[in-house]
Formats: C-alpha cells, structure tokens, sequence
C-alpha cells in the first residue's frame, strides 16, 4: 500500500480519537475515502484503539458494508417482498438482459447484487445505482 | 406564487430534483418539503395560492415542462385539488406525523410554529414522574415490532440508579414492506430530536444515539443536520445525542444486537437478561425504543395520555402509520386508530389491487410476518387479533400480492432471507434456514417434505434466541398453508 494512503487512514482515526464508539465510524470514512479496507488498514486501527487485529477483523467481515470492494459501477436491486409483489424479479431480469450483465460480478468491473428494502416498498421495484435511489425500477414511467 | 416540492427519498428517487431545478427555473419561489405519505401521488407538487395548497401528481420529469407552461392550471390532468381536502389525508388522525409534509424539515422556525419544543417544555414543567405517568396512561406499545409497554421500560430505566444511562432511538427500519421510520425522520427530524430529548429528562440520561441504517441516506444526513440546529436552538440543552450508522446488518434492528454494534463489535444478539433497560450499552441503563414510538411520545404529553388512548381499540390504543405497498394502488402511509378491518385498509386506503387482477394476500408484519389470504380480510388490524390468527403486526406494514402470487417461492424466500440475515449464533437458525432452502427447492421439484418443514419450523421456533429464526416460520408456514388451500 502506498504511505500516503497509510497517513490518510491514521488521519481518519485520529478525528475519531476523542470519540466513544469510534470503531464503526472509523470503518465507514475508510470505505468512503478509499472504497476498501485493506488489511494494512486493519492491523493501524487496531494498533490505535487498542484492540486486537481479530477484533477489528472480525467487525469488518460481519457487516456487508465494510466487506465491499472498490468497483467501477455498483448496481443493487430491491428483491424484498414488497418489490417481488410489484414484479422486481421479472423487471430485474429484463434489465440485466438489456444491459448484458448477470448476477455478481461482471468483466467490464459492473458489481450487481440483491439488497432487501430500500425504503421506497410503496414506488417499487426499488434500486440503488451508485449511491443513486430508483424508485419503479425498470418500470415505464 | 409559493412551490412546495418533497424531497424525501421516495420523492428524490422519482426524479423530485430535476422538477425542481426546472421550476427554480421558471422563476418560482420554492420550499422544498417532505412526503405527506401519499407516496401514490409522487412527485406531489403544490401550488399555493391564497393560503392554500393545490395539488398536482404524480408528476414525473417528463410532465413538468408542460405543467410550468400550462402555468399550473387548476385544468390540468394532473390537478388533484386542495392538499388538505384529499380524502386520504382528511381520513387519518394525524397525532406523530401531524408536521410531516407540511413544511422544510430542517426550518426550526417552522417547527416552533407547529407546537415543535412545547411537549419537552411542558414534560419539564409536570416533571419526570408525571411524564412516564401520562404515557402508562396512553397505553402506548413499542412500535418496533414486540409491542411491549412503552411505560413500563421507561419506568424501569428512571428507576434504576447509574452514573450514567442511554436513550437509542432504533431507526435501523430493515423489515421489507416498512418504511415509516424513514418517513418520520426525513419529515420532522427535530420531532424526533425532541422526544429523545424528553426521554432523556425523564430517566435521567444525557447521552443517546439514534441507530440509523445506512440504505437511510438521507434521513441520516438530515437528522445529523436537525441535531446541530437543535444544539443551537436551545432544544439539546442537556442532553448529548448522535447519530450511528448501521452497516448492512439487518440483525442490528435487534436491540441487543443493536447495543453490540454501537460497542464496536459484531451484531450478534445477546441472551436476555439481563435487559437493556437494566444493563445495556456498555453494560449501563438503556432505553431503547422505535423511532414510531419516539414519535407518539410528543402528542401524548401535550394532549395527555388520556386523549391518545381515545384511539384505536381493546389493547391497542393509539394510532399507528399503516404503511401499504406491493400490489396496491395508493401505496403510501397513512396514520390511523388501531381497528380497522384488513379489508378496509386495503380496499377503501389502499384501493385495492393494483394491477388489476384478483386478490392473492397480504403479507402483515415485514419478512417475519404471516401471509393472509382472502377469507382472513376482516380480521380487525390491532396487535391481539393478528396474534391469534398466527401472525404479527410487526411495525405496521401490509405488502399486498395479487394472485399470480407463488407462495412456494415466498415460503422459500422467507428460508433464504433469513439464512442471509442470520448472526449465527444459534444452529436452528443458522443451520435450519438454510436446510429450509434445500427443503423448500425439494417441494416445489414436486416431492411431499411438508411434514419435513413442519418440523424444522418448529425448532426454530423453538429453539432461536431472537425473532429472526422464532419467527421465520410464521411466513414459512402460513404460505404453505396458503398454497395447500388451493392446491392440494
Ligand atoms: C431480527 C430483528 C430485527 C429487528 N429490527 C428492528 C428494527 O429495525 N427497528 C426496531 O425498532 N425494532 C426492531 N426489532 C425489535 C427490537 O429488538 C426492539 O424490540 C425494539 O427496538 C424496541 O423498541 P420499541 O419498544 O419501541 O418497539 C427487531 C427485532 C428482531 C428480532
Ligand atoms: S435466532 Fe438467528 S439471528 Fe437470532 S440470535 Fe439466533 S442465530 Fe442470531
Ligand atoms: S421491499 Fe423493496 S424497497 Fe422495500
């Protein structure tokens, strides 16, 4: 890894020094400023709160949002119930066909997964693209 | 001319902010607002004009051209009339969600103007006893899915002695079907600010956390925002609150679970007790209650207690934010009394069935809950009938499905979802979920393994500490059962 990414991740933590409960916080500016947390990375914070490596490893592979690779495009499509109810499956599959991707990781470095309720049940299908909410996902409006 | 244009996630995610770059355009005032939970109607423009609000949606981006050139006629398709007069919102009896829609979230201003502060006000002047009095009073249940009395953990928390306690709001709303936690915190995030604020005078807490999933962007950056002016403005005097964000763990809505990611740990759910009311974050006094119950707390104490339990019915009392979605028409929220039938809501709030076919069930409850079909439809909607029908209300969703409804896959899915979810800490849930899967894959290839499923069903029922693997069965086995019905 390069050190200047080292001083970026020792910069985050410090910020969250003071704080109670800094772990999760620490992890999330980690993903958003780098898009992954490295093993490097793993071995610095636990240094700095004072935990062991299997701590702070054991955090970071439990939640799905720590876990996440850095990928070029990131597609996640609602499959909860309420979007199943308003054709999520067929819609998603459709789309996929159209945009010549499939399930997971693709080659042109497209990242597309599930995720269960976005919140917006009442304008599904629902999905987010990019950190961008969908509401009536592959619908015609 | 003024522009109300909502820019909650449901009204962003339909286009909400290009309309309102191009009526900023045109010359317009605009305030941007939230929802008002007619979510059917989204984008919901409104127009006022001599004091009153008019009406125009669902508008998407690609009507807005011509309805800013048609100068927002009242002859316009679209026009739906006065916001305030639209039946759907004239039939509810809008106690938490009465600033929701109304105005900018984060207009401190307009929260004073609408009562906003008064509840905390008068909670310190009646004092800590009378407060948690008027809401024993109430009858005010845990909105986040159990139930349990609200007084009685507040009363427990106030009573314990501790050098320190917790209030956590748990907004970590993962329950497919639900969505008014959301809605509740991007339309009136000081309203929440300040019944945390008075829970935390009236245990004596001075620290809390609103545990906030991060699929919630927006209302995570909203509320985030709320707690800075609402320091400034006098409405966090003594009381220190933050906000945390979830991390794709839908576990984490369990409140023990919740207390362990908060500590920095895994979201692995702890046996109970103790309870967290007596040892919880950090081992310390916590309170810990939905964002829907947060939000009934400010109308009970300015009206009392007495006046909330006029609402709803038998040991149900109140008024809870019926969210409809799926296969329905009028998708949305909508406040209302506990007691109505599951008819009603479906068909005279709902609309019906939106794609135009027959009915084929409503799942209650979110993931964990039962699937009802048609016969069930006049089962009055309160916690003991669902109870006894072998569902739950959960946190107040009904998820419609028409009648190509295949309930094989939902009873499979509801295996899948919680093999995914799972902690793990417990082998019926861990093991029996995904056993359930290969179970489910083996009766719809045609093979007889009801008695198989029954039986797995009934140890994790069983045999599961919380109420992912407890209550995966409810879904699980109503939906066969729903399935037989027709079929065999
Ligand atoms: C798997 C699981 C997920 C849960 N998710 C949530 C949730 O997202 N929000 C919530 O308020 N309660 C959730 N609960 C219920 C909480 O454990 C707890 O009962 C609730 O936060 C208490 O607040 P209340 O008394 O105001 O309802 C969940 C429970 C389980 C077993
Ligand atoms: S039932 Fe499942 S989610 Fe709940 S504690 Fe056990 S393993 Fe964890
Ligand atoms: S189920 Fe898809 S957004 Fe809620």
């Amino acid at each position: 890894m390069e050190p200047d990414n080292k001083i970026a991740i020792k910069n985050i933590i410090e910020k969250y020094e003071a704080v109670q409960c800094s772990l999760n916080p620490i992890l999330h500016e980690i993903i958003h400023e780098n898009g992954i947390i490295e093993k490097d990375d793993i071995e610095i914070i636990a240094k700095y709160l004072n935990l062991s490596r299997a701590e702070v490893w054991g955090v970071v592979s439990f939640y799905s949002d720590f876990k996440k690779k850095p990928q070029k495009s990131h597609i996640q499509i609602c499959c909860g119930e309420a979007c199943q109810a308003q054709g999520s499956a067929q819609n998603a599959d459709e789309y996929l066909t159209q945009n010549g991707l499939v399930w997971g990781e693709n080659s042109n470095g497209v990242l597309v997964e599930k995720i269960f309720c976005l919140g917006l049940c009442s304008r599904g299908p629902a999905a987010l693209e990019n950190g961008q909410l969908i509401a009536n996902f592959g619908g015609d409006e | 001319m003024k522009i109300f244009i909502p820019q909650d996630s449901i009204s962003l995610a339909l286009g909400a902010d290009l309309i309102s770059k191009k009526i900023t355009q045109s010359g317009h005032e605009i305030i941007r607002n939230s929802s008002r939970g007619l979510h059917f109607l989204e984008v919901l423009i409104e127009v006022e004009i001599d004091g009153a609000r008019h009406g125009f949606g669902p508008i998407s981006s690609k009507d807005i051209d011509q309805l800013i050139a048609n100068g927002f006629s009242k002859s316009h398709s679209k026009y739906l009339g006065i916001v305030d007069e639209l039946p759907l919102l004239k039939k509810q009896n809008r106690l938490s969600f009465s600033r929701c829609g109304i105005n900018a979230p984060l207009d401190y201003d307009v929260f004073l103007s609408l009562g906003g502060a008064q509840a905390l006000a008068k909670a310190k002047s009646i004092g800590a006893q009378k407060t948690i009095d008027e809401i024993k009073i109430s009858g005010l249940r845990g909105r986040g899915g159990a139930g349990f009395p609200a007084a009685i953990k507040w009363q427990t928390v106030k009573d314990v002695q501790s050098n320190q306690k917790y209030i956590i709001c748990n907004a970590d709303e993962g329950d497919s079907g639900n969505f008014a936690d959301r809605a509740f915190m991007e339309g009136d995030p000081f309203g929440l600010i300040e019944a945390m604020a008075i829970a935390g005078f009236a245990l004596g807490a001075s620290v809390g956390y609103i545990y906030i999933r991060s699929e919630y962007p927006i209302a995570i950056k909203l509320l985030k925002a709320a707690i800075e002016i609402a320091k400034a403005r006098g409405l966090l005097e003594d009381f220190d609150l933050q906000v945390f964000v979830g991390a794709g763990a839908y576990v984490c809505g369990e409140e023990t679970a919740l207390l362990e990611s908060i500590e920095g740990k895994r979201g692995m759910v702890r046996a109970k007790p103790p309870i967290p009311a007596l040892e919880g974050l950090f081992g310390k006094p916590t309170l810990v209650n939905n964002v829907l119950s947060f939000a009934a707390i400010a109308p009970i104490i300015l009206n009392g207690g007495a006046h909330y339990a006029g609402f709803g019915t038998g040991r149900s009392l109140g008024t809870i934010p019926v969210q409809l979605s799926g296969n329905v028409k009028n998708g949305g929220y909508y406040e209302l009394p506990f007691g109505m039938t599951l008819r009603e809501l479906i068909y005279e709030i709902g609309g019906g069935v939106k794609s135009g076919r027959e009915f084929g069930a409503v799942q209650i409850g979110g993931p964990l809950g039962a699937y009802f079909t048609s016969e069930n439809l006049d089962l009055i909607f309160d916690y003991e009938t669902l109870a006894q029908a072998g569902g739950i209300l959960g946190h107040g969703s009904l998820v419609v499905f028409d009648d190509t409804i295949d309930f094989l896959k939902m009873a499979r899915f509801a295996f899948e979802f919680c093999a995914h979810e799972s902690c793990g800490k417990c082998t019926p849930c861990r093991i029996g979920s995904t056993r359930g899967v290969e179970t489910m894959d083996r009766i719809i290839a045609g093979e007889n393994q009801y008695e198989l499923v029954d039986d797995l069903c009934e140890t994790m029922k069983f045999g599961s500490l919380c109420a992912l693997g407890g209550f995966t069965p409810y879904p699980v086995q109503s939906a066969i059962k729903a399935w037989r019905g027709k079929n065999v």
